[in-house]
């Protein structure tokens, strides 16, 4: 019975958390959208200016391929930013990320690891390039399921699997700092998203 | 360490001072304002044996009202005994500690796993990957290669956590001492370390000392002199200036004990975790021109594998190098965390030392797995990958950085300073217009001691009785000219062309 309050808590604080970034709803872009007029602006950047360089130079560090994926690789490195994935499946459910992957690899089911892995690559990959105008809820759970599936195999690796005696009083610490994290900060939406004007 | 590895520890090591050392006065192009100050702190202390404002011997120096730890500008002032009042020797302690960390780094890592049986055969492959590693860091490269005394510092803490780590295996009680000596040093150099050197302490008795031994009496002396030395530092005038001025929590509104007991641990806590995103890491730092490249992270981006492997690899193990490794991690963003702006590259920079040993780790750990065949095509791989992300980062600190950032390290004040000197004997006075640049004062203190301006604000005009007088009005402008009876616009040279400085004739 105190494992499923737990749960519902768990569940609780993660859609509390995720509901912060509703304000991305109505908004055109995103931290995370591979823009291809961005990719062109920061061509001409790279490529053009009064500095002074040797066109073998500006080919070799600055050409479209190097510029394509450094920009593709930091906008999928944002999915696995810290502060992103706490705020958006809140402190606990980050914590129990961690634990589920440290688990998956402990007991060496690394196949389920693989499969979780692989469906974030792609599905992360889609949301880089596809369109804005998708539904924002249906892009939203893809983009957020493999955080909650990894929160959820962890938690269940360690209240229900765990021996650790105190381990429920360790779950209700990072509760508490889930909620503390919502009170204190503003929702932390308008970080990741932006207008199109 | 057989031959091989004495011959790459010594590259290393040219590759470590060349790094540093390479046009060091020129990149970062110019000296900044916290530069200039210390630097002329530096050489009034030399002369005078006073600072600035004209007091003797102090332990903070007020500057700009942040008052400076001292450890850095009485180093400086040896090293412009030695070179001379310039950009080099202002910046020649940074580098040359930036230098040592590094040799400190491979002792470190190989005393340490010389510690552990089961790892002492790889003790020198990975102190030597964390040596290089280190070397080419750009994060540790950029706070190298300017008067950060955060470098300094962090020179003295991991000599520190080396001497102590010596002590224990050698059993040598003198080198506790000389740890200390070191420890305290940190106090007195970078503001940090006041928070970040107790914890490391506790966190190393914890570690080598919890379990009585020989060293308890030691201890005990050797912490209460160390308290000693350092409460002089606590009972200065300003001694909490600079933490009231950075301090994480006066953007919230906190009205009642309460609402602090909750807000403020939970905006450390916040805080302190900026510090591991992969945005302040990887793709941009913390965004202040002044500490990092653009289009190059703290870490390389190749290195981010490794860190994976490297740090569950090594936590998985139960040795001294992942005690201290840990400790390290941990300790090092704990003082950044109480203050903003956050994250904080230069605030951090001890957090380069634990994520290079994690990553050498990684790199070693891994190629050891790997089986031969793929082996060799897996090395030739991550070598092009390593050099052309090195390459990349040296061809935007060289080619970029010192255009792109002129104005982050002093833009022309240089050049202003000596174009007034080259001016001054064709007038009667110089005005120095300095209300949008604070630093204006100190920087002609530094550079034309022979000139002594009259500052003045924005709203000055030339008084009628001076009517007679021929005054050169110095006057920083950004973007455009005016027509008041122009002398000269400089304009340096960076690619967007912005106005600095504007000499009037009036």
């Amino acid at each position: 019975m105190i494992n499923i309050l737990f749960y519902l808590l768990f569940l609780t604080s993660e859609v509390l958390a995720l509901r912060t970034w509703a304000y991305c709803k109505n908004l055109q872009d995103n931290l995370f959208h591979f823009s291809m007029s961005r990719f062109d602006l920061s061509v001409i950047e790279a490529t053009t200016g009064k500095v002074d360089s040797s066109i073998f130079l500006i080919r070799f560090f600055h050409n479209k391929i190097i510029l394509f994926f450094s920009q593709v690789f930091n906008l999928y490195l944002n999915f696995w930013d810290l502060l992103v994935m706490v705020n958006m499946i809140s402190v606990v459910g980050f914590v129990f990320m961690i634990y589920g992957i440290y688990s998956l690899i402990e007991k060496r089911r690394l196949r389920v690891l693989s499969i979780i892995f692989f469906a974030a690559l792609f599905l992360q990959l889609a949301e880089i390039f596809l369109n804005p105008t998708i539904p924002f809820l249906f892009k939203f759970i893809l983009i957020s399921l493999p955080y909650l599936l990894l929160s959820f195999f962890g938690f269940k690796a360690y209240t229900i699997d765990g021996k650790s005696k105190g381990r429920l009083v360790v779950v209700l610490i990072f509760l508490v700092v889930s909620v503390l994290w919502l009170v204190v900060f503003q929702p932390q939406g308008p970080a990741y998203c932006v207008k199109i004007q | 360490m057989s031959n091989l590895q004495k011959t790459l520890f010594v590259l290393v090591i040219l590759l470590t001072f060349t790094l540093r050392f390479f046009r060091l006065s020129e990149v970062p192009p110019g000296l900044s304002g916290d530069e200039v100050a210390i630097g002329y702190n530096a050489y009034t202390i030399l002369k005078t044996g006073k600072d600035e404002f004209g007091k003797k011997l102090p332990i903070l120096f007020e500057s700009y009202g942040d008052y400076k730890l001292p450890g850095y500008i009485y180093t400086t002032s040896l090293s412009i005994l030695t070179f001379g009042k310039n950009e080099f020797a202002v910046r020649f302690p940074s580098a040359l500690a930036g230098s040592l960390t590094v040799i400190a780094l491979f002792f470190l890592v190989k005393d340490l796993l010389m510690m552990d049986k089961k790892s002492k055969d790889k003790a020198g492959w990975i102190g030597l990957t964390a040596a290089l590693l280190l070397a080419v860091s750009p994060w540790h490269l950029q706070f190298s290669r300017a008067g950060f005394e955060v470098n300094l510092a962090l020179f003295f803490y991991i000599f520190a956590v080396w001497l102590l780590i010596r002590s224990v295996k050698d059993k040598n009680h003198f080198l506790i001492w000389l740890s200390l000596s070191s420890f305290t040093l940190t106090f007195y150099t970078y503001h940090s370390f006041r928070i970040i050197t107790p914890i490391t302490l506790f966190g190393l008795w914890f570690i080598f000392f919890r379990k009585k031994n020989g060293y308890q009496k030691q201890l005990v002396a050797a912490f209460i002199l160390l308290a000693l030395v350092v409460l002089p530092l606590f009972l200065q005038t300003g001694s909490m200036a600079r933490f009231d001025q950075t301090a994480a929590f006066d953007e919230y509104k906190t009205p009642t004990l309460v609402s602090k007991l909750y807000t403020y641990p939970v905006v450390v806590l916040r805080n302190y975790l900026s510090h591991f995103s992969t945005e302040f890491l990887v793709i941009k730092g913390d965004g202040f021109g002044r500490h990092q490249v653009d289009h190059a992270g703290l870490l390389y981006l190749w290195t981010l594998p490794f860190l994976l492997f490297g740090g569950f690899s090594l936590f998985r193990q139960k040795s001294q190098l992942k005690s201290i490794t840990l400790l390290l991690l941990l300790t090092a963003p704990f003082a950044a965390a109480f203050t903003r702006p956050t994250p904080h590259t230069l605030r951090s920079l001890p957090l380069v030392i634990p994520l290079t040993i994690i990553i050498s780790f990684g790199i070693v750990g891994l190629l050891t797995l790997i089986k031969s065949p793929v082996k060799k095509i897996f090395l030739v791989l991550l070598t092009v990958i390593v050099c052309y992300e090195f390459l990349f980062y040296l061809h935007h600190f060289y080619g970029h950085y010192p255009k792109v950032h002129q104005l982050d390290w002093g833009g022309a004040y240089k050049e202003m300073v000596l174009e007034a000197v080259r001016l001054k004997s064709r007038y009667d006075l110089i005005v120095v217009d300095s209300s949008q640049f604070t630093f204006a004062p100190i920087y002609f203190k530094f550079y034309g001691d022979s000139v002594a301006p009259l500052y003045v604000d924005s709203k000055w005009t030339k008084p009628d009785e001076w009517e007679s007088k021929k005054i050169l009005y110095v006057h920083p402008d950004y973007g455009r000219a005016s027509e008041r009876n122009l002398e000269k616009i400089y304009i340096p040279n960076n690619p967007y062309g912005d106005i600095f400085i504007q000499f009037w004739e009036i």
